[in-house]
Order: structure tokens, then C-alpha cells, then sequence
């Protein structure tokens, strides 16, 4: 979750016929898109993220005329055009008949923007964790009967998952635990930690069928 | 049986269910009029090879309840070689298994698994303008059938996937609204087809035979359950007769014993000369409904749970009327045969059925220019109204007929929008009646503004003159009305009345019924009186002179 880029998601309701080859409904098309980036831009600024670090996602929520529920089509970037527009209007026909197996030769309508604002934000370098030669021994703190179900009971060992480090091997039946998840390890699979604290689980062949 | 394992026969059904579901969504999504895609004025369901249901569907149970005869009708009509993969039928005719009105259109499409017919997809939906005389296609003088539409005889729409592009044009040629009819059309074809694609997916998952034993385990387990409610019901011969608010009587005897419910609805006025008929079809609906009602609302419903069900009908009769009769307004007979079999049986059941409601469609059409664009509008909408108290708690205030069941009605915004009226008032009826130990729900006002000159409107409603009926002593319930307020003062009352012209400043108030009351009012805690007085619910007086309660 925290290796994920700032994302923000804009809606713009606009009803206005969906025409490329007429000026007023593409200007109202490329209004829409203006504002909507306008906006996010400003509110990344203040975040002190620059302009030229938002990228910008635009979908058009478009629809036959008279209908009521609208389909989202990726509006290609650059300037709004009618090629642009055509271009939009033959996802929307395609898009339409791969999810209700059929298309219309009726006027369509723009029923508004959704623009997908994104901004990137510095990673963070994973850094590899320090070996201090515990055994598993160590970070088992206790044993319990577990029924695996098809596998059957067994007793297992219980691991504190925040005392294990690289480069520790053991085998299931087992249960890892951690603040943020139990991990389950059936009996035969075996467990082994990377450099970066990652949990490696190969699966005996009883496990896999 | 044995063979298959019983989870996986459970998984099947309840993927039935979500494929009614899936294609009612689709149907919702595409549709181009509000009657369809706000007011849910439709339903969706699937057969098995033979036409029997195999689940409950999704929408409108009197819609869902069509949909099987429709099945069974095209396979009387078609010879099987000629029903073929990728086929889409279309009904709306009574005598071709349209089962209700012209407006219904229903479209049915047959599923194969290598080359074997295994299921039908199907749907149903009220189109605004299928032709016919008037505007929305419902006259409530038409006296032919003829004036009511185009007649759809159960013909392929679609022929091994190749749209039949003749009979469309022709439809559209006929329709007031015919970029409605093509939206709303496609619609349909779209949830019957994606209905099609999931069964196959499921059957390519959980193999054919499965499939099959699947549909047929499940209508045998609806069955049992109907059977197993039916031998809890009190046994004997039940008759009831009721005068309408056109003059005529209606009768009904029911006779239940352990292993069957016969409905005997022979005894009946000859088919109307005007368009208040139903079809043998729709009558069984009606009765299928109140059956249900008595044998397990919440338990599954497929073709199953029928089969205890018999109804026994007179052709020519209004609940069996035969060709060329006007069907217009169907729903008001069906909904009466439906209140009428309830009212015969609910003093005998045990509270299993509550004091009468609204129980009317009261459907009403405006229409004219939208004063914004131009264009035609119609509104085609049913009403919410009050519902029937029962022993121990009060009725439901304003929700739609047991008929029309799970619809919703026209937000005031969108009705603003899409129709260029004014909504002046959505409120609950003010009105008196429906009081008792236990007090009926309350009807509905309505004011619609109309905004421009020449439009028009057409209301069929039943219960006008007649309230709800009350159970043990309560009170009936008030009536189902419309009034014209005229711009230039004056207001006329109608319950039937066709293309009356409307115009700007006009304003027309639906009113609909409060349910019928359960037990003596003098006997109602003295609590809830004083309850409903702050609620407004009742006047002081009012209160005093039926609930002896002072405040």
C-alpha cells in the first residue's frame, strides 16, 4: 500500500449530445477535460507536487441517446478533435456490443468526464534485513494441534513471524503470525526467508493436488 | 439422484437465480425507457427444455409468471426442427402466449448444448408504443384487439442470430416512439442473450446431465414444499362474490383438500366488449399468486410449486376471454381475481393473509410534447398505495399492488426531466379510512403539473368505487381516484377515462386507497392513536368519534 503512486479520481456530469463533427459538442468535450485537469492540478499543487509529475487519465462516460446508464471509454490523449472523438465513438460501439452483444446506429450522448489524476510520488528502496545467526528454534513460541482438514491433525509449530530473518528454513505443519496476517504452512511444504524478510513456501506434492 | 452430489445441485440453482439477476441488470442498463430502467415494469426468468420455471425469476412475480406459458405456447406453435440455436422469439399476444396486454412484449431464446434444446432464457417488459389507437397503446374503449397494437404471433426476431430486420422496421413503423421501441428491444435481446451465454458457461462447468437433474431435482423439492403448506391449510369448499365498480359480479369457489387447491372461476360475466379481459393464462397467474401467498412466501417458487394448483375457467367468460377480445387493461382483472381469491380465503386461513389493499394498478399514462424539447413523451406508471392491516401489526403505507410487486415508482426528478412535468406534491393520503385495532396503510397523493398545451391522459383504475375490504371488524380502506384540477378552476373525478386532453397549468392529483383496517377501532391502543394523531395520520375528531381516544 505504501509503494502505490498518489491517484485521484475527478467526476464531471455534462449532458450534451456526443457529436465529433460539431464544434459546440466537442468544445463542450474539451471544457469538461479543462476543468477537470485544472482542478487536479491545482490540488496536487498544493501539495507541492508539480504539474508536469500528474499524469491524467481520461474516460468518457458515454451512452445511446435516451438511455439512462452510461458506459466509461477511454478518451485518447491530446487536443479534442473529430478524429479524436471518432475515435472514441468506435470504442464506445465496440465496447458496448462485447458487454450486450449488440450496437446501434442511434445518436450518442456524453454524459460526462471521469479523469483519473496520478501523481508520482518517490518509491521506497527495500532494504535488506541484518542476519543475526537466531535459529527458527528461536522464534517458535509454541506448539498446537491443527486440523488441516483433508491433511488431517497434526501438532504444529507456532512462529513469531517479527522474530524470523533471512536465510532461516523449517518445515509445516506450521503457523506463522504476524501483526498484519496469519500464514498457514501444511505439513511436508517448506518455508524459507529472504534477504528482505519475504516468506518462500514450496509446496510438497500433497499440497499441490 | 444419488450420483450427484446435492451441493453442487444447490450451487446450480442458486447460479439460476444470479442469471435472472445478471439478465435483468443488463435489461435495466440498455433499456431506453424510464418504465423499464426506473419503474422495473419487467421480469426475467428461465425455463427448462419443456417451459416449466426453473427458478423465481427476477421482477414483477405476475411478469415472472408469464414467462413459462410463453415458452410453452412456441413450442406448441413451432415444430421443434424449426426452433434452432441462436433463434430469439417474441410475444406479446395473448392468444400467442403473450399472456397479458400488446404493451408486454416478451422475448424468449432457446439454449442448446450440443444441438439439444436444454433451457429457455426469456423476459418481459411493458414497451410505451406499440401502436394501436391511442397514444401508449392501452384505450380503455378499444373493443378489438386490433386497436390495440401490433400482434407479435410468437415469430423469430432473431433467426440463428441474423436479426429479422423486416418485422423490426415494421414494429418501429407502428410505434408512436419508435427510438424507444428499437432501445428497449434490444434490450430484451440483450438479456436473453447473455442469459444463453452464462447457462452454457454453467453447463460447460458442471456438465449437462448435472445441469439437467439440477433443474428437475429442484422443481420436485418446490413441489414438495407447496405440498407439504398445502396439508397445514384448512380443507374444505370456500365461495365468495363481489360486485365490481363496472356493475358486474365476480365469484370464486376454492376448494383445497390435502393434495389439491382448485380454483373454480367458471361461474363469471362473459368476456368485456371493451379491453377488461384477461386470458385463461392470466388468470392461472392470479391464482398462482394468492397459492403462493398461502404455501410459503419465502420458500423457493419454480414450475414446481404449482402443480398442486387447478384452475378451472369458462372460454368466452372475462377470465378466459377468446380472440379478438380487447386486452388493454388485463392487469385491473387479474388484480381483482387475484383480491377476490384472497378476500374469499383470508377470514379462513389463520392471518396467513392480511385485510384487503389497494389492489389496483392504477396505471396511468400522460403524455405530449416535452415543453423543453419537442419531443413525444409518454409516462407510463403504476401507483403505490396502501396495504391491509392483519392481526398484531398495522399495514404497509404505500407500496406497489401484490400484483405488480417488486417495482419502483418514478423519482419526482426524473419524471421532471424525461417527462417536462412539475411534480407539485408527493405525499401520503390524508384521507379517512382503513381504521381499526390494527389500521391499514396509507395511499398516496400525487400532483403532476402538466407544462404543456394538447397532452393527454389515459387512467384505468378498479377499487374507485369499492374501497379495500377490512378484516374482523376494522374499517374499509378509502378509494383509488384521479382528479383534473383545471388551470381555469374546476375539477372532475375519474377512475376510467382515455386520451382526456390536458393542458399547461393543469394539474392532475393521483390518489390511491388506504388498506383496509383489522379489528374493531374502539379496541386500538390507546398509544398508537394518540401516535397516529401526531403523525397526522388521523384527525382528533376522527379519532374520538372511532377510537373513543381524547387528546
Amino acid at each position: 500500500m505504501m509503494m502505490t503512486d498518489l491517484r485521484r479520481d475527478y467526476f464531471l456530469t455534462r449532458l450534451a449530445p456526443f457529436d465529433p463533427h460539431d464544434e459546440s459538442a466537442r468544445q463542450v468535450v474539451a471544457d469538461a477535460i479543462a476543468e477537470i485537469e485544472g482542478l487536479a492540478r491545482d490540488q496536487y499543487l498544493q501539495e507541492d507536487i508539480a504539474a508536469d509529475q500528474v499524469k491524467f487519465t481520461r474516460l468518457a462516460k458515454m451512452r445511446y441517446a435516451n438511455q439512462e446508464h452510461s458506459v466509461e471509454v477511454l478518451l485518447p490523449d491530446g487536443t479534442v478533435t473529430s478524429e479524436l472523438l471518432d475515435q472514441a465513438a468506435r470504442e464506445f460501439h465496440e465496447q458496448y456490443e462485447r458487454e450486450y452483444t449488440y450496437r446501434l446506429d442511434a445518436p450518442l450522448e456524453f454524459v460526462g468526464l471521469h479523469v483519473i489524476a496520478v501523481a508520482e510520488v518517490g518509491k521506497l528502496t527495500p532494504a535488506i534485513l541484518p542476519v543475526t545467526g537466531r535459529t527458527p528454534e528461536v522464534a517458535r513460541k509454541s506448539r498446537r494441534e491443527i486440523d488441516f482438514a483433508l491433511a488431517g491433525k497434526h501438532m504444529s509449530d507456532i512462529y513469531d513471524g517479527d522474530l524470523l530473518e533471512p536465510a532461516m528454513i523449517f518445515g509445516g505443519p506450521a503457523v506463522i503470525e504476524t501483526a498484519g496476517s496469519t500464514v498457514v504452512v501444511h505439513p511436508g511444504d517448506r518455508v524459507e526467508i529472504d534477504s528482505y524478510g519475504n516468506l518462500h513456501i514450496e509446496l510438497s506434492e500433497g499440497t499441490k493436488a | 439422484m444419488s450420483s450427484h452430489d446435492p451441493i453442487t445441485l444447490e450451487i446450480i440453482q442458486s447460479s439460476l437465480q444470479a442469471i435472472s439477476d445478471e439478465m435483468f441488470v443488463a435489461m435495466r442498463k440498455t433499456a431506453m425507457s424510464a418504465i423499464i430502467y426506473e419503474v422495473l415494469d419487467m421480469g426475467t426468468g428461465i425455463t427448462d427444455a419443456q417451459g416449466n420455471l426453473a427458478s423465481s425469476g427476477a421482477g414483477i412475480p405476475a411478469f415472472v409468471g408469464v414467462l413459462d406459458k410463453a415458452v410453452q405456447r412456441v413450442l406448441e406453435l413451432h415444430d421443434p426442427a424449426d426452433i434452432r440455436e441462436g433463434d430469439i422469439f417474441a410475444t406479446n399476444d395473448p392468444h400467442f402466449g403473450g399472456v397479458t396486454h400488446l404493451n408486454d412484449v416478451v422475448l424468449l431464446m432457446p439454449v442448446f448444448h450440443a444441438g439439444r434444446l436444454i433451457a429457455w432464457t426469456a423476459n418481459i417488459a411493458h414497451w410505451n408504443d406499440v401502436g394501436g389507437k391511442v397514444p401508449g397503446s392501452m384505450s380503455t374503449d378499444a373493443s378489438e384487439i386490433f386497436q390495440e397494437g401490433v400482434r407479435l404471433p410468437a415469430v423469430k426476431l432473431i433467426d440463428r442470430g441474423q436479426p429479422n430486420r423486416a418485422l423490426m422496421e415494421v414494429m418501429k413503423a407502428n410505434s408512436r416512439l419508435p427510438d424507444f421501441l428499437e432501445g428497449d428491444m434490444w434490450a430484451g435481446i440483450a438479456a436473453v442473450r447473455i442469459g444463453a451465454k452464462r447457462i452454457n458457461e454453467l453447463v460447460a462447468k458442471y456438465g449437462v446431465e448435472t445441469f439437467l437433474v439440477a433443474l428437475d431435482h429442484y422443481m420436485d423439492y418446490g413441489e414438495k414444499v407447496a405440498r407439504q403448506a398445502l396439508k397445514s391449510l384448512p380443507k374444505g369448499s370456500f365461495s365468495f362474490e363481489e360486485e365490481q365498480d363496472n356493475g358486474l359480479v365476480y365469484r370464486v369457489r376454492v376448494d383445497i383438500s390435502d393434495d389439491a387447491f382448485i380454483v373454480d372461476i367458471r361461474d363469471n360475466p362473459d368476456q368485456d366488449v371493451g379491453p377488461n379481459n384477461a386470458c385463461r393464462d392470466g388468470a392461472i397467474i392470479a391464482a398462482q399468486m394468492v397459492f403462493k401467498s398461502l404455501t410459503g412466501g419465502d420458500e423457493i417458487t419454480n414450475g414446481g410449486t404449482f402443480r398442486p394448483l387447478q384452475v378451472l375457467t369458462r372460454r368466452g367468460s372475462v377470465f378466459d376471454a377468446e380472440e379478438r377480445a380487447a386486452f388493454g387493461f388485463y392487469y385491473e382483472v387479474e388484480v381483482r381475481l387475484y383480491d377476490l381469491i384472497w378476500r374469499c380465503l383470508a377470514p379462513h386461513v389463520g392471518g396467513l393473509l392480511p385485510s384487503g389493499h389497494f389492489a389496483s394498478i392504477c396505471g396511468t399514462v400522460l403524455g405530449g410534447l416535452h415543453p423543453d424539447t419537442g419531443n413525444h413523451y409518454t409516462i407510463v406508471e403504476p401507483q403505490i398505495g396502501g396495504w391491509g392491516a392483519y392481526e398484531g401489526r398495522d399495514g404497509n403505507t404505500a407500496i406497489f399492488s401484490g400484483f405488480h410487486g417488486e417495482t419502483y415508482n418514478c423519482p419526482a426528478e426524473v419524471a421532471e426531466a424525461r417527462y417536462g412535468v412539475t411534480v407539485d406534491r408527493m405525499t401520503l393520503s390524508d384521507e379517512p379510512g382503513g381504521e381499526g385495532r390494527w389500521r391499514g396503510g396509507k395511499g398516496i397523493k400525487v400532483d403532476y403539473r402538466v407544462r404543456s398545451d394538447g397532452s393527454f391522459l389515459t387512467v384505468g383504475y378498479t377499487r374507485s368505487k369499492f374501497g379495500p375490504w377490512p378484516l374482523a371488524g376494522g374499517v374499509g380502506g378509502s378509494t383509488n381516484y384521479v382528479e383534473v384540477l383545471r388551470k381555469g378552476g374546476g375539477c372532475e373525478r375519474h377512475s376510467i377515462v382515455t386520451a382526456l386532453r390536458v393542458n399547461e397549468g393543469d394539474v392532475i392529483r393521483v390518489v390511491t386507497a388506504n388498506g383496509a383496517g383489522y379489528g374493531d377501532p374502539a379496541e386500538r391502543d390507546p398509544e398508537a392513536v394518540r401516535d397516529d394523531i401526531r403523525n397526522g395520520y388521523i384527525t382528533a375528531e376522527r379519532a374520538k368519534e372511532l377510537h373513543g381516544i381524547k387528546t
